[in-house]
């Protein structure tokens, strides 16, 4: 009798551990992708949208919605999922509430997040410290031209504090647009706050200036403060607001390619920095990033991991540290 | 400035300044009375405010109190009062458990004060508070004021602080609430006053920026007094303000803010106006007012005094029968009848002195008559009588004696009708006949036709000069009348110089006048003799009639003219002969 039940129980958690087909999966993002065309900015909807991947587009609305349903005559096979829904341009605030409320499957989950995820042992899948977060100068205001004045407000920062409670240690401290686990040299650009010198180099007392954040980034408004709060310390004094037209923007650029070369690449296209040419080593890739970085015009602070949250009906969701999904491995638990 | 209009200046400033004084009394009073007013109710609005600080300090407290005997702080205390505690996963407590106990302020911090989390600065985690360390009785402080930085700006704050002892160690709990408008909002204050907090102290006390004077000093006041104070902002043409300050100090008594309760004493400023438009009016009323009656006042006073003025003006015309009405029985009555009986006694006495006058002429024209006469007289006495005794004693020499008797007789009749002639002239002088004379031309000749009679060797020497001082020197006369004064003044001349002399003949413009002086060297004449020169039938020669000067001052007269004499005895004599220039038909009557 007991062989019985125990041979019944198994058989239950192998039918449940079995993949099912059918079903939508719901996924909310922040992106606001308002073409299909143009170069998809994060990697696992480029899989979505390819034309002989395991989906097909059925619907698309810019900046609102992407549908795509199961390829059936995809050479890898039919995926699980009939379909997959793609709200876009959600804020994280959004996300949350569609996230407690059941009305999504995957969303973008800010760090502060994580923890009371966990508590409420909600499955979190985190990419791996690739997203950076920095600041960036505007080049044509003329309260910005002071290359000491932007070198004194990097040596201002204190990141090691910020990355220990705003991002609850998940990423690191980094003054490089790479980040260290990915080149190896990220410790060659010093990260340290040096307030003694950031007040040497400042003759005279700067103008104030003003500190710009997206709104819709909640990570990025305690970082904004305490940068603010850091400077003030060197008799820097910045505004913090989100007025579009502000001297200094501090930016989160996510969805940047695993790949050293790609990622830079990456980085200096969204951040308007010129690397020029570079060989395929190390030492090149290192002086490229250097180069970059002259003038100080962009300050890297930090890189984090993406995090997203799944839902418990999410299963067959592979470990990757990258953005590229397999979301055709993907299925759900409740599926019909 | 006429008498009329000084009184009326005089009754006009009476009447404004009294209206001026009262109004400013009344002013005064009603000022002082809402002065009295405005005190009682900040008295009663300070009390207001203290009490409500109070409850809110207690109540501040309480929440503090709460909060620090809450779970989650004694979890998070304990939780970090591990070691190698981690203090991040806290860092949100703050805000969230502000928010459940309505708290604008909220900060736990360990025991270096570093904070662990804030409410109101969340991005001050790690930062310390130096202050918070230091030895205090904070259960016994109660909640204070403390200015508390904000990201942006900083705040007036009414904190409290509450410590927990965990494992030896002591973690701080501070709460509170903003002092800002919304905290005033709440005080029931009444209309027309206002709860202002004013933060500016540091910049006042430093005088590092602009602010208002009134207020800078009231400030300074209550810092160097530690208390209350009051003043009064005034500005033009608004209404002013009352502003009561009340002292926000900080745990260690420095100042860190006031609280200005300022009310408007708008009430009492249009009041002030009314008052000051009222008076005005009134005054401007009164001044009317009081012109009328000055006005009528003064033409009761005044027109006797005109009349009495006129009567003056008509006796200096030569009308001394002039009289003014007497319309009172006062001083003006009393001043009009003594005038009346002037003019009356002053026509009777010169009637008198006419009749004086004209009797003692006639006695001087007998006398002269009867002297002139007398001399023509005696010869045709004795001619006659010679003739009388030549016909019975020597009647062959009567034909001779006839004859020579015959030819003095008509001698001396001629010499009686002479004299005949000259009265008779001066009883009939004709008007004159104006017509333009250059006396460059006219005055030679005249002085000329002596010159023969003093050139014969029995007559002393007599020297003449003539100067026409201005030319063209013309004047309007009548050539004959003035050639015969001339004559006559030259005759006086030569008679007052027995040993020759020098007779001068001058003649200028001046002032619309042609004047005209003939001077001799002569023995001169006394004070006396000047004074009766020109009465008729006086004269200092035993030979003249006294009627030469009268005749001289009669003709200068018609021309509308005057003549006057000045001598010093031994030294000579002037006549000064002043003639207008043009003649004027209605020209004024000449003045002697």
């Amino acid at each position: 009798m007991r062989l019985i039940l125990s041979l019944l129980v198994a058989a239950a958690n192998l039918a449940s551990a079995r993949p099912r087909y059918g079903g939508t999966l719901v996924i909310e993002t922040r992106a606001a992708v308002t073409a299909l065309t143009s170069p998809p900015e994060i990697l696992w909807l480029e899989t979505l949208v390819a034309e002989s991947g395991p989906f097909r587009v059925a619907e698309f609305t810019p900046s609102r919605r992407l549908l795509v349903i199961a390829n059936d005559g995809h050479a890898a096979g039919r995926p699980f999922l009939d379909q997959i829904e793609v709200r876009l341009n959600r804020s994280l605030r959004d996300q949350l509430t569609s996230f407690e409320t059941g009305q999504a499957d995957v969303i973008e989950l800010p760090l502060t997040e994580i923890r009371r995820q966990q508590q409420r042992n909600r499955p979190i899948w985190t990419s791996s410290a690739l997203d950076l977060i920095a600041l960036s100068f505007a080049r044509s205001h003329t309260t910005t031209q002071s290359e000491t004045l932007r070198r004194a407000i990097a040596l201002s920062i204190d990141r090691q504090p910020i990355l220990n409670v705003l991002l609850q240690k998940h990423g690191e401290a980094s003054a490089s647009l790479l980040p260290h686990w990915l080149t190896g040299y990220g410790f060659l650009f010093p990260a340290q706050r040096d307030l003694a010198r950031a007040r040497t180099l400042l003759s005279p007392k700067p103008a104030p200036l003003t500190l710009s954040f997206d709104p819709n980034d909640l990570l990025l408004r305690p970082i904004a403060d305490r940068i603010a709060l850091n400077t003030r310390d060197a008799d820097i004094f910045l505004r913090v607001s989100t007025a579009a037209d502000a001297d200094i923007n501090l930016i989160r650029i996510t969805g940047a390619p695993g790949e050293p070369g790609a990622a830079l690449n990456y980085f200096c296209n969204a951040l308007s920095l010129f690397a020029g040419p570079r060989k395929e080593s190390f030492e090149s890739l290192h002086s490229a990033e250097r180069k970059a970085l002259e003038g100080a015009w962009v300050i890297p602070l930090f890189h984090i991991p993406a995090v997203y949250g799944l839902s418990n009906r999410v299963r067959g969701w592979a470990p990757s540290n990258t953005h590229a999904w397999q979301l055709a491995d993907v299925w759900l638990e409740s599926a019909q | 400035m006429t008498f009329r209009t000084r009184l009326l200046v005089f009754f006009g400033l009476a009447i404004a300044a009294t209206s001026i004084i009262v109004s400013y009394a009344i002013s005064l009073t009603v000022t002082r009375a809402f002065e009295r007013l405005d005190a009682q109710r900040t008295q009663t609005l300070t009390a207001q405010f203290q009490r409500e600080f109070q409850w809110r300090s207690q109540e501040v407290v309480r929440r503090v109190e709460s909060i620090a005997s809450s779970d989650s702080v004694l979890r998070m205390t304990s939780d970090l009062s591990r070691p190698s505690s981690d203090p991040a996963p806290y860092h949100d407590l703050a805000a969230a458990i502000a928010r459940e106990q309505d708290l604008d302020f909220l900060e736990f911090l360990d025991p270096s004060g570093a904070i662990i989390s804030s409410a109101h600065y969340p991005a001050r985690f790690g930062y310390k508070k130096d202050w918070i360390t230091q030895p205090m009785d904070w259960r016994g402080l109660g909640a204070f004021v403390e200015i508390e930085e904000l990201p942006e700006e900083s705040a007036i704050a009414l904190l409290a602080v509450r410590t927990l002892a965990i494992a030896g160690s002591t973690y701080y709990i501070l709460g509170g609430q903003r002092i800002d408008k919304g905290f005033l909002d709440t005080f029931a204050t009444p209309q027309g006053v206002r709860a202002v907090l004013y933060r500016d102290v540091s910049a006042v006390l430093g005088a590092s920026r602009y602010n208002p004077p009134e207020i800078e000093d009231l400030v300074v006041r209550i810092r160097n007094l530690g208390r209350e104070a009051s003043t009064t902002v005034a500005p033009w043409f608004e209404a002013p303000r009352n502003l009561h300050g009340i002292p926000l100090s900080g745990r260690g008594k420095d100042l860190l803010a006031v609280l200005l309760l300022t009310s408007t004493r708008d009430e009492l400023y249009q009041l002030t106006w009314f008052i000051r438009w009222v008076a005005l009016l009134g005054s401007l009323a009164g001044i009317a007012l009081g012109i009328g009656l000055a006005w009528w006042a003064t033409s009761r006073v005044t027109r006797p005094v005109h009349e009495l003025a006129a009567g003056a003006r008509e006796v200096a015309t030569g009308n001394w029968s002039a009289q003014v009405p007497v319309t009172s029985q006062d001083e003006i009555g009393d001043l009009a009848e003594a005038f009346n009986q002037m003019t009356r006694q002053l026509v009777e006495q010169r009637d008198r002195v006419l009749q004086v006058e004209r009797v003692a002429a006639w006695r001087e024209l007998a006398r002269r008559l009867a002297h002139e006469l007398k001399n023509p007289l005696f010869p045709l006495q004795i001619t006659v009588e010679n003739l009388q005794r030549a016909r019975s004693q020597h009647p062959e020499q009567f034909d001779e004696v006839f004859r020579e008797s015959t030819a003095t007789l008509l001698a001396e009749l001629s010499q009686l009708r002479a004299i005949i002639g000259r009265f008779s002239d001066f009883a009939r002088m004709p008007a004159p006949r104006f017509e333009p004379l250059h006396l460059g031309e006219f005055l030679p000749p005249i002085v000329k036709l002596f010159e023969p009679q003093w050139q014969s060797p029995e007559h002393p020497p007599v020297r003449a000069e003539v100067r026409i001082l201005d030319s063209p020197l013309t004047l309007e006369a009548d050539p004959d009348q003035l050639t015969r004064a001339l004559r006559n003044l030259i005759f006086n001349a030569m008679d007052a110089m027995p040993n020759g002399g020098l007779i001068s003949v001058r003649a200028a413009r001046d002032n619309g006048h042609v004047v005209v002086e003939v001077a001799d060297t002569g023995a001169g004449l006394t004070p006396e003799e000047c004074e009766r020169l020109f009465t008729p039938y006086y004269t200092t020669k035993h030979h003249g009639t006294g009627l030469g000067l009268a005749i001289v001052q009669s003709v200068i007269s018609d021309h509308g003219g005057r003549i006057s004499v000045s001598s010093q005895p031994g030294r000579g004599t002037t006549f000064r002969l002043e003639l207008p220039e043009k003649h004027s038909p209605n020209g004024p009557p000449p003045h002697h």
